[in-house]
C-alpha cells in the first residue's frame, strides 16, 4: 500500500469538494418533508396548513411498532382535515404532520428534535415513544416547544416538575399499572403476595420503585426483589422458575412488550404453576394468547389498550378503526399513542383560539379534564410525575382463561 | 432445603440443558463456517432471521403445515447460501475488514426489507408440537423438548459428517491447507458452496423453531449474534468438538446466573466469565490454534 | 548520483508545501463554514462529524498494527459515560473530564490488549469483541448511576450557550490536533514499525521491533482519542444512551475506514464524510435510508476494493498507462 503526496493531495480536494457540496445542501435545505401515507385532499379552495411535528422512531427495534402508530395519526389528521381542518382567527387551516426519524436511539431522538425544532421550524412536538422523551423534554423546555408525549417511563427528565412545557397526552405504564392493581384488590381477596417483574432496562430505579411502592401502599407483600428480565435472552424460563419459586399468589407484569412478558407466562404455565398473572401495557389481549398459547393463557387479568371490549364507541373510534383496518387489511389498532395528541390539539385549538404555542400550554395546564379517542381524559399527575400534565382515560380489564378473553369492565386508572 | 428450592433447582438444571441445546443450535452453522473457510459469517444472525421469517410466512398466512414450511425454509436458505459463497465470500476471502462491510450491507439491506414490508403485528410461527412433558416434578412442554433433540441431534449429525464421511474429510482438509487440499484434487469452490449451504441451513432450522417459541421480529439476528460469537470462541476454534461444553457452559450459566443477579448483570458477568476464560486459553478451551 | 538526490528532494519538498497549503486552505474553509450555514441542524450534523472522524481515525491508527478493535465503540461509550457521569454526579469541570475519559480509556484498552500482545492479532480481535460487550452490560446494569439502557441525561455542557458555533470551533481544533498527533505518529518510526507488526509480527520481532509494546502502544493511543471522542460527544450532546456505543457503532466505524481505504491516512476521514455525513442529507425518505448507505457500500466494495482514497491513484495510473500507450504507437 503505497502512500504518496498526490494521493494526499487529491483526496483532500475531494474532501473539500464533498465539505463544500453538503453545506451548500445544507444551506439550501428546505423544511418540512411529507409523510410516506396518504393525505385526502378536501375544498377547492387555496387553505393555509399548519404544522405540526411528529417525532417517532421509524427504524430500529420500535420501527414496525411507530410505522404503525404514525399511520394512526395520520388517520387522524385527515379525519379532522376532511371535516374541515381547524378554524382559528376566522382562518380555515388544514394540520399537516412532519414526521422525523429517531431511529429507536437516544442520540436519534436528539438529531430528530433538533431537525423538528431548527430545520422544520415547529412549535409543537407530538411523541416520542418509551422513554426516549428524555431527549425531547429538556429541548423543548429550552426552546418553548409545546411536547405532547406519547408514552412515559418515569425516567429522570421526561415528564417532571421541571418539564413544564411537556404533557403526556395518552396512557404510559403507570396508568395500565394503575388500572390493573385497582381491579386486582377489588376482586383477588385471595391474593395476598405478588412479585414483580419488568424489563431490566434501567427503569427498576425509577418506575420500579413507584410501582413497588403502590403495590405496598395497596395492602400487599413484595416477594423478593422485583425480578428485571433482559429483554434479548434467548429463553425466559430461568425468571419464570425464579418468579414461581417466590411462592407468590401472583405475578404482575409491570411494563414490557409481549415478547418476554407472553414467554413468561408460557413457561410459569409450562412448569404446573397457576399463579395469577397480571399484564399491564397495551398489548391487546389477543396477542398474548398467541403468544403463550391457548393452553396456557389462562388465569390472567390483562388491563390493556382502550378500546378493546368498548361498548358504545365514539364515532370518531369506529372511523379510526374502519380507516386503519381499511389501510393495513384488517390489522388491529394499535394504541393511538399519536393519534390522541392530535386530537387533544384541536381541542386545544378550538378552546384557545390560536396557535401559539404558550397560550396552548397555559390552556393545556389549566384544564382537568381532555377529550380523547377512548373517551374523557382526566388529567392529572401531581403526585406521580410531580407536575399536573398527564392524561388518563378509562382501561379495560380483561380476563383470559383457557385460550378465551373476556371483558370484564373498565377502570378509570386516574395517575395520582 | 425446602420444596421450593428444590423445584427450582430441577427447573434450572432443565433450563441449563435447553438452553444449551439453544445456544448450540444457534451457534453451530456459524462455527461450522468459521472452521471450515475461517470467515466470520457476521450475515449469520439475518440468515437466521430470514430463514425464521420464511417458515412464518408460509407456515402461518399461507398456512401449511409448519415442519413443511421448515423444509421450504431450509431449502430456500440453503440455496441463498450457494449465492453468498459465490458473490460474498469468495471475491473477499482473508479479508475480515472487507467481509464485515459486505456483512454489513447484507444484515441493512435484508434487515430494512424485513422491517418495510411488515405491518405491525405480533407475528409468530404456529407451534411444532404442542403439550406439557410431566414426570413427577420435572415438567416441560414438548416444544422446548423439541428444540432440545433438534439441537442435539443436528450437533450430532455435523460431527458424524466432518469426521466419517467423504465431503466432510475435504472439509478438513480445506481447512487445513487450501492450497495442499486443491494440489490433491479437491474441488475448493465445490466445497465452500456445500459449506456455506449447510451452515445456511442451520441457521435456517434455527430460525424456524426459535420463531415458533419466541415470536419472529426483524431484529431477532441481532440479539443472537453476541450468543453465536460465544459459541465459537469458547469452543469451536479450529474445531467442532468443542461446541457441545461451549454450549454447555454457556447454558448453565444463562439458567442459573438470572436467580442471583438481574438480567442485565447476568450479561455483563457472562461477558466478563469469557474474558476471562480467554485471558487463560484465548482459543477457546477446545480450540486449536487459529489459521489466520 | 548526488544531484538527483537533491532533485528528488526538492520535488518532495515542494509537494510537502503544496500538502501543507492545501490542508490550510482545507482548515481555513472548515473554519467559515459555521458562518456558511444559519441552521442549527447543519451545525449539529458537522459537530457530530467531527466527533466520528476522531473515532474512526484512532481506530485506523489501531489497524495499521494490524490487530482490529472491535470494542472501539464501547470505548468511546466509556469515553462518554466517565465524562457524563465525572460531570453530572460528581460535579467536575466538564473541560477536566474529557482529559479523564481519555486516559480511562486508554487505561482500560492497555489493560487488555497486554495479555494478547503476544499472540495472534485474531485473539485480540475476539477479546475486544467480547470485553467490549461487557463493558456497555456492565454500563447498563449500573441503573441507578448510568440510567441503564435509557442512558444518561442533563449531562453539563462544555459551554453554557444555546448556540452550537462555540463547540464546532472547539471540536474543530480538538480534531484537528489529534489528526495531527495521528499522523505524526504514523509517519514516525513508530507507524513503520507498527506497519511491519502488520505483515509479520514474528519477522518484525525476529529484526528487533518490540511487538508487545508496539501493539499496547497502539492500542493505547487509539483508546485514548475513542475517549477523548466520546467525552466531547457527551459534553455536547447532553444525552448519551448505550445504544450509541453498541457492536452496530464499533461495526459502523469499521466501515468507515475500509470503505475510506485503509492504505491512507485520509481514508476513516473520507469514509465519515460519505457515510455518516451524506446520509444525513438523504434522511429524508425515512424508512429508506438505509438501503442507500448499503448501496453505496456495495458499489464500493465491489469496484474499488482499497476504498474510495485508491481512486485518484487509479485514475492517475489509468491516464498514466493511455500516455504511455499513446506514446508507444
Amino acid at each position: 500500500m503505497k502512500r504518496t503526496g498526490s494521493t494526499l493531495l487529491v483526496t483532500s480536494i475531494i474532501m473539500t469538494a464533498i465539505l463544500v457540496l453538503s453545506s451548500l445542501a445544507g444551506c439550501a435545505k428546505t423544511t418540512s418533508t411529507k409523510t410516506s401515507t396518504t393525505t385526502t385532499t378536501t375544498t377547492a379552495q387555496p387553505l393555509k396548513t399548519y404544522t405540526i411535528g411528529l417525532l417517532a422512531e421509524l427504524t430500529g427495534f420500535l420501527g414496525a411498532y411507530n410505522t404503525a402508530t404514525v399511520n394512526e395519526a395520520q388517520i387522524a389528521v385527515d379525519i379532522v382535515n376532511e371535516q374541515g381542518g381547524i378554524v382559528v382567527g376566522g382562518q380555515n387551516y388544514l394540520l399537516k404532520l412532519v414526521v422525523e426519524n429517531g431511529q429507536s436511539t437516544l442520540d436519534g431522538t436528539t438529531a430528530a428534535a433538533n431537525k423538528l425544532i431548527f430545520s422544520d421550524n415547529v412549535k409543537i412536538i407530538i411523541g416520542p415513544d418509551a422513554y426516549f422523551n428524555s431527549a425531547v423534554s429538556g429541548l423543548c423546555e429550552q426552546n418553548k416547544i409545546l411536547h405532547i408525549a406519547g408514552y412515559c417511563t418515569m425516567q429522570p427528565d421526561e415528564l417532571d416538575a421541571s418539564t413544564t412545557w411537556t404533557f403526556l397526552g395518552q396512557a404510559a405504564a403507570i396508568n395500565y399499572f394503575t388500572g390493573a392493581l385497582a381491579y386486582l384488590k377489588a376482586n383477588y381477596p385471595n391474593v395476598k403476595t405478588v412479585a414483580l417483574t419488568m424489563p431490566d432496562d434501567g427503569s427498576i430505579p425509577f418506575f420500579g420503585a413507584a410501582v413497588q411502592k403502590m403495590v405496598q401502599d395497596a395492602g400487599y407483600t413484595v416477594a423478593g426483589n422485583i425480578i428485571g428480565y433482559n429483554n434479548s435472552a434467548t429463553d425466559f424460563s430461568p425468571y419464570s422458575a425464579k418468579i414461581i419459586a417466590t411462592g407468590a399468589d401472583a405475578c404482575i407484569a409491570c411494563s414490557g412488550v409481549v415478547t418476554p412478558n407472553g414467554n413468561i407466562l408460557k413457561n410459569i404455565r409450562d412448569a404446573g404453576s397457576n399463579m395469577l398473572f397480571v399484564i399491564c401495557n397495551s398489548v391487546i389481549p389477543k396477542n398474548y394468547i398467541q403468544v403463550a398459547g391457548a393452553k396456557e393463557a389462562t388465569n390472567v387479568v390483562d388491563c390493556s389498550a382502550g378500546y378493546i371490549g368498548n361498548p358504545n364507541p365514539s364515532s370518531m373510534l369506529q372511523e379510526m378503526i374502519r380507516r386503519y383496518q381499511l389501510s393495513t387489511q384488517g390489522a388491529d389498532l394499535v394504541t393511538l399513542e399519536y393519534a390522541n395528541p392530535v386530537y387533544e390539539l384541536v381541542q386545544l385549538f378550538k378552546q384557545t383560539n390560536s396557535f401559539d404555542p404558550q397560550t396552548l400550554k397555559t390552556a393545556f395546564a389549566g384544564l382537568t379534564s381532555i377529550d380523547t379517542f377512548y373517551g374523557t381524559g382526566t388529567i392529572s399527575g401531581i403526585k406521580t410525575f410531580g407536575i399536573n400534565q398527564a392524561v388518563s382515560y378509562p382501561l379495560p380489564i380483561t380476563t383470559i382463561d383457557n385460550g378465551v378473553a373476556t371483558f370484564r369492565q373498565y377502570e378509570p386508572a386516574i395517575v395520582p | 432445603m425446602s420444596q421450593a428450592t428444590i423445584i427450582l433447582l430441577v427447573a434450572s438444571c432443565l433450563n441449563a440443558l435447553i438452553l444449551s441445546s439453544m445456544y448450540i443450535l444457534l451457534g453451530l452453522g456459524f462455527t461450522f463456517l468459521f472452521n471450515i473457510m475461517g470467515i466470520l459469517n457476521f450475515a449469520h444472525g439475518v440468515i437466521y432471521m430470514i430463514g425464521a421469517y420464511i417458515c412464518f410466512i408460509l407456515a402461518s398466512t399461507v398456512g401449511i403445515n409448519p415442519w413443511l414450511a421448515m423444509l421450504v425454509s431450509i431449502i430456500a436458505m440453503g440455496l441463498f447460501g450457494i449465492l453468498l459463497e459465490r458473490f460474498v465470500f469468495r471475491p473477499f476471502l482473508g479479508n475480515i475488514n472487507l467481509i464485515i462491510v459486505v456483512c454489513i450491507g447484507i444484515i441493512t439491506v435484508l434487515k430494512n426489507a424485513v422491517s418495510v414490508s411488515q405491518t405491525y403485528t405480533v407475528q409468530m410461527t404456529p407451534p411444532f408440537v404442542q403439550g406439557v412433558f410431566k414426570v413427577g416434578i420435572v415438567s416441560l412442554s414438548w416444544e422446548r423438548l423439541l428444540i432440545f433433540l433438534i439441537g442435539v441431534g443436528l450437533l450430532i449429525l455435523v460431527l458424524l459428517f466432518i469426521n466419517k464421511t467423504k465431503q466432510g474429510l475435504q472439509m478438513r482438509a480445506v481447512a487445513q491447507d487450501k492450497e495442499g487440499a486443491i494440489l490433491q484434487g479437491i474441488n475448493v469452490n465445490y466445497i465452500s458452496a456445500l459449506a456455506c449451504v449447510i451452515a445456511c441451513a442451520l441457521a435456517a432450522v434455527a430460525g424456524s423453531l426459535m420463531g415458533s417459541y419466541l415470536t419472529v421480529n426483524p431484529y431477532m439476528g441481532d440479539d443472537i449474534m453476541i450468543k453465536v460469537l460465544e459459541i465459537l470462541v469458547l469452543g469451536g476454534i479450529g474445531s467442532i468438538n468443542g461446541v457441545f461444553f461451549a454450549g454447555l457452559i454457556v447454558g448453565v450459566m444463562d439458567a442459573f446466573l438470572p436467580i442471583v443477579v438481574s438480567g442485565t448483570q447476568t450479561q455483563a458477568i457472562m461477558m466478563f466469565a469469557i474474558v476471562i476464560i480467554l485471558l487463560f486459553k484465548p482459543q477457546g478451551l477446545f480450540g486449536k490454534e487459529v489459521r489466520t | 548520483m548526488g544531484l538527483m538526490i537533491t532533485v528528488r528532494d526538492t520535488a518532495s519538498r515542494r509537494k510537502n508545501y503544496i500538502q501543507i497549503i492545501i490542508c490550510g486552505i482545507l482548515i481555513c474553509f472548515l473554519a467559515i463554514v459555521p458562518l456558511l450555514t444559519n441552521s442549527p441542524y447543519n451545525l449539529h450534523i458537522f459537530i457530530l462529524t467531527l466527533i466520528y472522524i476522531i473515532a474512526a481515525a484512532s481506530m485506523r491508527f489501531i489497524m495499521t498494527s494490524g490487530q482490529i478493535p472491535l470494542a472501539h465503540g464501547a470505548f468511546l461509550g466509556l469515553g462518554a459515560y466517565v465524562s457524563g457521569i465525572l460531570s453530572k454526579h460528581f460535579g467536575i469541570s466538564s473541560w477536566l473530564t474529557l482529559l479523564v475519559a481519555a486516559l480511562v480509556a486508554m487505561g482500560v484498552g492497555t489493560f487488555i490488549s497486554f495479555p494478547f500482545a503476544r499472540l495472534k492479532a485474531f485473539y485480540y480481535s475476539m477479546i475486544s469483541l467480547f470485553f467490549g460487550v461487557g463493558m456497555l452490560q456492565t454500563i447498563e446494569s449500573f441503573g441507578k448511576l448510568t440510567g441503564g439502557i435509557t442512558g444518561i441525561t442533563g449531562i453539563p455542557t462544555l459551554f453554557h450557550t444555546a448556540s452550537k458555533v462555540p463547540f464546532y470551533y472547539c471540536f474543530l481544533a480538538l480534531m484537528l490536533i489529534s489528526l495531527f498527533i495521528l499522523y505524526r505518529l504514523e509517519v514516525s518510526r513508530i507507524g513503520w514499525n507498527l506497519k511491519a507488526i502488520e505483515q509479520s509480527y514474528l519477522v518484525a520481532g525476529s529484526v528487533g521491533i518490540s511487538v508487545v509494546q508496539h501493539r499496547v502502544l497502539a492500542v493505547a493511543i487509539g483508546c485514548f482519542f475513542a475517549g477523548l471522542a466520546g467525552g466531547m460527544y457527551a459534553t455536547y450532546n447532553v444525552t448519551i444512551s448505550p445504544s450509541s456505543f453498541d457492536m452496530a457503532a464499533t461495526l459502523w466505524l469499521i466501515i468507515y475506514v475500509t470503505i475510506g481505504g485503509m492504505g491512507n491516512f485520509a481514508g476513516p476521514i473520507i469514509g465519515t464524510l460519505v457515510l455518516f455525513l451524506l446520509p444525513q442529507y438523504y434522511s429524508g425518505l425515512k424508512q429508506y435510508t438505509p438501503f442507500i448507505s448499503a448501496a453505496i457500500l456495495f458499489a464500493v466494495l465491489y469496484t474499488f476494493r482499497d476504498g474510495l482514497v485508491s481512486v485518484p491513484g487509479l485514475v492517475v495510473s489509468f491516464y498514466k498507462k493511455r500516455k504511455k500507450g499513446r506514446s508507444k504507437s
